[in-house]
């Protein structure tokens, strides 16, 4: 596996030069296939059965190693479903458990409005491993994003990934953190440091800017080709009302089951 | 079935009558027809023309006995009559003329006179009656049953056919026929209930006669066949009447003998079951539905049980915990609990079945909880009923597996009191926890290392080869080439055909043998262990010819099976999944309403405080044996005297309630009294024993109580504030009543209270006298003095001086209570300091303790917190909602200072344990109860385990895996937690038995050989459980030598004097030794290592059968063993891996 974990390091660095590209690297990638899915939804998750698993053993002698990161996986997610992070959404690829799709939306501050797409790539001898990889689609315009890649500094947060200690979420958490509280020490994006320590005017202008251009390309086809990547279509109200119409039953489904 | 509307073909009215009389020769049928096709005016002449032809035979009969021509002559006129009344509709309402004409003139009251005149024709005539009202009940079309002149006969004929006649031959026709009338009103009075008032309250007051149908209906409720059918459906109905009429209710349980009768009924049956049922097969456990048919009585018992639960289901509160109550008393103390505890392993073995069967039998909650409550709390022999069942659990014979399964069936209840008796109150104070750790309890296993842990725990001789070369396709060591069906399967995505076909080909949860209940609950039974590996995958031993040998071997046994059993490959981990994702989420749903999440902090690890508490309290055992001893009994009774009072004010609470209850209608008055006779009935019957005895024992803590404390008064001041505080304020508790008002009152339809009246009752003198007969009298002159209710007032003013006489004696019992309490916390605290200066030595070593532990014979070991066992159960079962402080002090204050602790094995190590810190923890010895204890026990034996006992034995341990409560699943499952040295965890106990198992599968030449034969039995056993129709192969299962093995095994008694010599057993070791686990399982493999190896190698290629039966069922169990404990390990890891992922679900535990 740890073949995976470099190619995708390397993909995502490719992807600095040209981002599209990066994720379907790390997509093909990801070994094959495809069973895994269904489920992560939203609540509804962790359908996935386990067993749809493909993969040779990796971790131990035993063999089960594939499930053993699924179920971690699974874990993680359920944490993350827990959190309830606002503006957090988060689904993971059909093709690997280790990559999760994601979409943040800021609804105040320097980027309200702003909404972004993100992929987070988990190695995959987690949690023993690294820090998870953390990039925006789109290189928005902010001191702690690279202008290049979208890559946000992870490691800056988790100077050393502990298990059990350090989780998932707490990746997104501090992704989303960053544009309510921003910093500018040791910058990614040096112009946008100076403009927001500088001359806030425009720094506002700039990111003002960069939200218009993060809006349209949230519009286009995700770089991935991921069958669960999020993809965006124009509003249409009767597709708009059946989802709706859908979310809130499913929600009163839920509410019967749970107490059932 | 509707008796006002008539069957619509004779529904005809314009025709006129040709023939105005009926010659007596007419038949019947016809002439029926005739009428009914007649005008009203008609019928009515010729109604009154037969019925002078009747009089005119009555009225000379009158002085003289009736020739058979005169008797059939007034029959037949009155049938015709009969049958024109039946045709006759109702005018508006009001009767019509025939009708009227009948109520006019008393014309079946005066036909009834006659009748019960002639003695000659009694039979006949009764018969004839009862012919004619079964055709007036189920066919008129008007209301005849609100008429007194109909009832009144009517009810006279019922009451003369229920007199006792000689055993003629008619004698069975006329109670079908009786009963069928009878059943007829009751379907009557169902449907209208108007009616119910005139058969309620017709003449008699009170007594049998005042609801005579119901009254008549009793005698038959235990009775086989149709006759007995029909009455328990009667009396259903009349039960459910009752639901709704509360004065029926009242009637019913206060002036039948309804209850008694059934509840001694079930005694009856009981008796006359086989005592000793001889199993079908080797691998039986458990009752299952065929055996049910095959043995008539049991039949008839589940019947009558089954008939129970329809009442307690549908009938009226008090009905219904009356009829709880004599269950209780009659049959389960006096009955089952003697049952339990007979000589004869044979007879306690059946027992033990029977009792599992009913279990799984009953399904409403009051029963059940009647049930659960005996088996937790009540005792036999002073020895608390559960205690002696986990004993069993280590039991060597088919006792192990019958136990094992109505443990099983328990912890399957998702019951909170059981799981609380069995587990989770040694769990909850966290004693077998690190103190550092206890935090961590709660902490969910993310990255599935525990799973890992348990993967890497199967033992190497049944690995399959890391083989690299499939592993790309699979994760299993699917021969390339081979279509797989894991391999297909996985091109869709979460294919379910995929699951259901690998669960076809290896582990669906269906084959398990499902005993009785439809439902899957026994699903992982035989599930686990299944073998799911492809016949290729051979043991990771590098000897080549081995592996050649073990596909020769299969080869042999049949020739086909190596092709086909390629394709089981190993898809079933995710069988496994998803059979732990099933269960967890089954069992967290019916956990939902537990009223806590025993995750550690709920409930606080101090709730329990009073339970472990004492077992470091005798660190010092060897003096205090005796002083224990009497002290137990003094607080026994102290506490029995104490709930007794509480008792009584319920229950003079109750009649209150009753009066007040005042608006039913005219019988209500009569009833307070009665339910006091009942009471003081009781009390007075029972009481001078239990007074007695009470006595006794106040007497004996009164001498104990000083010298206890005097003995050790170290810190005793200091403890008094903490300990007994709440049993001061409890102790407050009897005097002001006004607190308890409400409560009791409040629990007054609360089967808790009624329950622990009946536990007093009984504890006095019943439950010592085993005999089943003498039980059933008593109970009968029980029943004697409730349905005679003649001097209620004596009575009553009878019980007052009980009620004084024991409410002081309470007080003393108490204050005897008090006064040892001090005593019992400065032990305690004697020992806390011992522990804490000893604290800084060393921990004893794991080996150590756990010898300590084997080495107390097992009986022990089951024995060992008993005493606090009822006692706290008790207490919590009696206020299992309303878990007020007030609650708590209370059970405090009941509690006996567990004696039955002097020989717990924590308690030797007590004094070495560390003094945890944390505030809330107690300081109390390592414990994690009898029952982990014991099934632990047997799990470290699992090596010598037969293959059904490990079947079992592996199910129930997955089972309680499934609960989704930290405390247990912590304890199970996370690997991480660290415990006290002396409490072993399941990983380490797992992985001793991995060590065995791997030893002697070195150490034995052909072990290589057998593994793969043993999974080709296993297969087939699992086939032959899903098709059952293909020829069991079973006797393969030993290879031949079936019966053999297992005479070895019934006839080795385990005697643990033996264990002690053992040592001198160097060659011929004894094969299955409850307890002996650890240390023995050294020595065995080192018995192996010795004598073992050569001997194998002689007879290697063929199985050694011929050369000792035991050597042969020592391997063969060492195999499968091998084989069962990787696929539970699996099991186990699937289980930890899906709590991981399961535990955020909604509703998972709500608190």
């Amino acid at each position: 596996m740890s073949s995976a974990q470099d190619s995708s390091t390397e993909s995502s660095e490719a992807l600095s030069s040209s981002p599209s590209p990066r994720l379907s690297g790390s997509g093909g990638e990801g070994r094959q296939l495809p069973s895994i899915p269904s489920s992560e939804l939203g609540s509804a998750g962790r359908g996935n059965k386990p067993g749809s698993k493909q993969v040779p053993p990796v971790r131990g002698t035993t063999g089960y190693g594939p499930f053993l990161q699924e179920y971690s996986m699974m874990a993680e997610y359920n944490q993350l479903q827990k959190q309830k992070l606002p503006g957090v959404y988060v689904m993971p690829s059909a093709q690997s458990p280790l990559v999760w799709n994601g979409l943040l939306f800021l609804r105040q501050g320097l980027y309200q409005s702003c909404s972004l797409r993100f992929i987070l790539t988990i190695p995959d001898n987690y949690p023993d491993g690294d820090c998870p990889d953390f990039a925006f689609e789109f290189p928005v315009f902010h001191p702690m994003v690279d202008p290049l890649s979208g890559r946000v500094d992870v490691k800056r947060a988790f100077p050393k990934w502990r298990r059990n200690v350090n989780h998932l979420w707490q990746v997104l958490m501090y992704a989303r953190k960053i544009f309510y509280k921003i910093e500018t020490k040791a910058p990614l994006n040096v112009e946008a440091a100076t403009l927001y320590e500088q001359d806030t005017e425009q720094f506002r202008q700039h990111v003002a800017e960069s939200i218009q251009t993060a809006k349209q390309r949230l519009m286009q086809p995700p770089t991935s080709d991921d069958p669960f990547a999020l993809r965006f279509s124009p509003w249409t109200e009767p597709v708009h009302c059946e989802a709706k119409r859908q979310m809130l039953n499913s929600k009163v489904l839920y509410r019967q089951d749970s107490t059932e | 079935m509707s008796w006002f509307k008539r069957s619509s073909s004779v529904r005809e009215d314009g025709r006129v009558a040709v023939n105005g009389q009926s010659s007596p020769g007419q038949g019947n049928g016809g002439s029926s027809r005739d009428r009914a096709d007649t005008d009203p005016d008609t019928c009515f002449e010729v109604f009154k023309n037969h019925w002078q032809q009747a009089l005119n035979v009555i009225g000379a009969g009158s002085k003289k006995t009736c020739s058979n021509d005169d008797v059939e002559t007034v029959v037949h006129n009155f049938e015709q009559m009969m049958t024109l009344l039946v045709g006759e509709e109702g005018i508006d309402g009001m009767p019509g003329p025939i009708l009227h004409f009948l109520l006019e003139k008393e014309v079946l009251e005066t036909f009834c006179n006659w009748c019960s005149g002639q003695r000659d024709h009694q039979d006949k005539l009764c018969m004839e009656q009862l012919r004619v009202y079964e055709l007036l009940i189920s066919q008129s079309r008007q209301l005849l049953l609100i008429h007194r002149q109909v009832i009144r006969p009517l009810l006279r004929l019922l009451m003369a056919c229920a007199e006792p006649r000689p055993p003629g031959s008619s004698s069975e026709e006329l109670q079908f026929r009786l009963v069928l009338v009878l059943h007829q009103i009751c379907t009557c009075i169902s449907q209208e209930t108007v009616i119910l008032e005139s058969f309620f309250s017709t003449e008699a007051d009170h007594g049998p006669a005042k609801f005579l149908i119901f009254s008549l209906l009793i005698p038959y409720i235990h009775q086989e066949g149709p006759i007995g059918q029909r009455a328990r459906d009667a009396l259903l109905l009349l039960m459910t009447l009752s639901a709704v009429h509360p004065h029926i209710g009242h009637y019913i349980a206060d002036n039948s003998d309804f209850c008694p009768v059934l509840a001694t009924g079930l005694s009856g049956l009981y008796s006359s079951l086989p005592r000793k049922i001889t199993p079908p097969s080797d691998d039986w456990y458990a009752l299952t539905e065929s055996d049910c048919q095959r043995i008539v009585d049991l039949q008839m018992f589940l019947n009558s049980l089954e008939f129970c639960n329809a009442v307690v289901q549908v009938a009226h509160p008090l009905v219904r915990d009356q009829l709880i109550k004599y269950i209780y008393t009659g049959f389960l103390v006096p009955v089952l609990g003697p049952a339990l505890h007979q000589n004869s392993r044979d007879e306690v073995m059946t027992a033990t079945a029977y009792l599992d069967l009913f279990l799984r039998r009953i399904s409403e909650p009051h029963l059940i909880r009647a049930f659960l409550r005996f088996v937790l709390t009540e005792r036999h022999d002073e020895i608390l009923i559960l205690e002696s069942l986990i004993t069993r659990i280590s039991s060597n014979s088919m006792l192990n597996l019958v136990s094992l399964s109505l443990f099983h069936t328990l912890v399957d209840m998702n019951c909170e009191e059981v799981m609380f008796q069995l587990v989770f109150k040694y769990l909850i104070p966290c004693t077998h926890v690190m103190v550092s750790q206890r935090r961590a309890v709660r902490d969910l296993d993310l990255y599935g290392k525990s799973a890992e842990k348990f993967l890497s725990l199967r033992p190497v001789c049944c690995m399959s080869y890391p083989s690299p070369s499939p592993a790309p396709q699979g994760l299993g060591p699917a021969p390339t080439g081979t279509p797989s069906p894991v391999l297909t399967g996985r091109s869709q995505p979460l294919s379910r055909t995929d699951a259901g076909r690998s669960a076809s080909i290896s582990t669906p949860a269906e084959l398990v043998k499902v005993p009785t209940r439809g439902q899957p609950r026994r699903r992982s039974f035989f599930r686990s262990k299944k073998e799911n590996k492809t016949l290729e995958t051979l043991p990771e031993f590098e000897q080549k010819p081995g592996s050649d040998t073990a596909s020769v071997a299969s080869m042999e046994l049949t020739t086909s099976i190596p092709e086909e059993a390629s394709s089981f490959s190993e898809s079933c981990y995710t069988e496994y999944l998803l059979q732990a994702r099933a269960v967890l989420e089954q069992c967290a749903r019916a956990c939902r309403n537990w009223s806590a999440p025993y995750d550690g902090e709920h409930p606080p690890p101090d709730a329990v405080l009073d339970h472990p508490v004492p077992s470091v309290a005798y660190g010092n055992i060897a003096v205090k044996v005796e002083g224990t001893a009497s002290r137990e009994s003094g607080k026994d009774t102290s506490k029995d005297a104490g709930s007794d009072t509480a008792v009584e004010r319920q229950r003079s609470n109750s009649t209150v309630k009753l009066l007040s209850h005042g608006n039913v209608p005219d019988p209500g008055s009569v009833h307070p009294p009665d339910s006091l006779t009942l009471e003081s009935q009781t009390n007075s019957d029972q009481r001078p024993s239990g007074a007695s005895r009470l006595g006794g024992g106040d007497n004996a803590a009164l001498a104990k109580g000083p010298s206890d404390s005097s003995s050790s008064s170290v810190i005793a001041d200091r403890q008094c504030n903490k300990v007994p505080s709440s049993s001061s304020s409890a102790l407050s508790q009897p005097p002001p009543p006004s607190i308890d008002h409400d409560k009791l009152h409040s629990c007054l339809h609360d089967l808790d209270s009624f329950l622990a009246f009946l536990n007093e009752m009984n504890l006095s003198a019943e439950s010592s006298s085993v005999s089943l007969e003498e039980s059933l009298n008593s109970l009968d002159n029980l029943l004697k003095s409730l349905t005679g209710k003649q001097g209620a007032g004596q009575d009553s003013s009878a019980k007052k001086s009980v009620d004084a006489a024991l409410s002081s004696r309470a007080q003393d019992g108490m204050s005897s209570e008090k006064r040892t309490g001090p005593a019992q916390s400065s032990d305690i605290s004697t020992a806390t300091s011992t522990s804490a200066t000893a604290s800084t030595t060393t921990n004893p070593a794991p080996t150590s303790s756990s010898q300590v532990r084997t080495a107390l014979p097992p009986k022990s070991l089951g024995l060992n917190p008993g005493k606090d066992v009822s006692l706290g159960g008790k207490c919590r079962i009696l206020s299992p909602l309303n878990r007020t402080p007030d609650d708590m002090s209370r059970a405090f204050l009941m509690s006996p200072m567990s004696p039955g602790f002097l020989m717990s094995p924590s308690s030797y190590s007590a004094g070495l344990r560390p003094l945890p810190t944390a505030l809330r923890y107690s300081n109390a010895a390592p414990n994690i109860g009898p029952f982990l204890a014991a099934v632990f026990g047997r799990l470290e034996g699992m090596v010598q385990n037969s293959l059904y006992s490990n079947l079992l034995l592996t199910s129930l341990v997955s089972r309680l895996a499934a609960y989704p409560h930290p405390l247990l699943r912590s304890f199970l499952l996370n690997v991480n937690l660290v415990f006290q040295p002396s409490v072993k965890s399941l990983v380490q106990v797992l992985s001793s038995v991995r060590q065995k198992v791997d030893n002697y599968a070195v150490t034995t030449r052909n072990f290589s050989v057998l593994i793969p034969k043993a999974r080709l039995n296993l297969k087939m056993r699992e086939d032959t459980l899903l098709f059952p129709s293909q020829a069991p192969p079973t006797a393969d299962f030993f290879g031949g030598q079936f019966s053999k093995p297992r005479a070895a095994t019934m006839s080795e008694m385990p005697s643990e004097k033996k264990k002690l010599s053992l040592a001198d057993l160097f060659r011929r070791s004894p094969k299955q030794k409850p307890g002996g686990q650890r240390g023995r399982g050294q020595q065995l493999q080192k018995v192996q290592v010795g004598g073992g190896v050569g001997y194998r190698f002689i007879n290697s290629r063929r199985q050694d059968t011929s050369d000792s039966p035991e050597e042969f069922l020592k391997e063969w169990n060492a195999v499968y063993c091998a084989l069962l404990l990787e696929e539970f390990l699996k099991e186990l890891a699937a289980l930890s891996l899906e709590h991981s992922v399961l535990y955020y679900d909604e509703g998972y535990v709500s608190s």
